[in-house]
């Protein structure tokens, strides 16, 4: 039934977009970690990447989270010569997470996932009204 | 008798068919409204003319020349079979985003809430229908 499918379809993007609302929660929390040791690596933002995907048993194009990539942008740097991760020089290397771009990718998910529900609520409501018909 | 061979009743049906194949394809676009790379896609729109230009005389005989005939009165009749399957048809005009996604979230809202309401038109339209027969057969009045 077609109404099913628009309900998969809704669910995969539903699933999709909380994976991406985990790694972006992920980024936010670590927005501050820096390495334990001099010249280790500080925390590395985390990217989701989207794809569409034909299910072969209904013929749904859903939506699936691919793989988390790493951000290969440039950590930053601050001066913290009293900080144990200091180097020579007394600079510690700090995540290349920023806040704002978070921020606004959050407000992305968020906003593609009530869509999402809505239209999952909308199929919902259809089925039952066809439903309806029987009684 | 079958209920759809009333030429309304197989409108409504069908009607009610490419409805709910439009939600599915609405939803997906839903749903990829984030992935690089999709192009959103529509349902082609159904046509109704013939119908209405078969309102006249030899409406009946046009209607089931689609039909498959009884040529034996054990067979079964073929209102329910496989629903024909509608074109879907990828919207290549209107601007993409940077990443190469063409879906524009408040039109697919839109589209949804539209094919929602229609939805309820027809399925009224049908319960309606319904009473009418049931008029007709005398049976309550029509509940």
């Amino acid at each position: 039934m077609d109404l099913q499918k628009a309900m998969m379809a809704s669910a995969a993007g539903l699933r999709a977009q909380s994976i991406r609302m985990r790694v972006i929660s992920e980024n936010i929390a670590n927005q501050n970690s820096i390495a334990s040791e001099p010249g280790a690596d500080p925390y590395r933002r985390k990217i989701v990447t989207f794809q569409t995907e034909l299910d072969r048993a209904t013929g749904v194009n859903k939506v699936r989270a691919g793989g988390v990539e790493e951000d290969q942008k440039e950590f930053g740097q601050k001066y913290d010569p009293g900080n144990p991760a200091a180097d020579p020089s007394g600079y510690i290397k700090t995540s290349n997470v920023n806040g704002m771009i978070e921020l606004m990718d959050m407000r992305q998910a968020q906003r593609t996932y009530q869509s999402n529900l809505n239209a999952l609520e909308a199929s919902r409501r259809m089925a039952t009204m066809t439903l309806d018909l029987l009684r | 008798m079958d209920v759809s061979s009333i030429p309304i009743m197989a409108a409504l049906k069908k009607r009610m068919q490419w409805l709910s194949s439009n939600q599915s394809v609405l939803s997906e676009n839903i749903s990829n409204a984030d992935t690089p790379g999709y192009s959103a896609k529509r349902l082609e729109k159904q046509d109704f003319s013939n119908l209405v230009n078969g309102m006249g005389e030899g409406a009946s005989e046009r209607a089931s020349a689609t039909q498959m005939k009884k040529s034996n009165g054990k067979h079964y009749s073929a209102g329910g079979g496989a629903a024909s399957e509608f074109t879907v048809k990828t919207e290549d005009k209107g601007e993409k985003s940077l990443s190469g996604n063409s879906v524009v979230l408040e039109d697919e809202m839109l589209k949804l809430a539209d094919n929602q309401m229609e939805h309820g038109m027809v399925v009224n339209l049908y319960k309606k229908n319904m009473q009418l027969l049931k008029i007709a057969m005398g049976k309550g009045r029509g509940r």
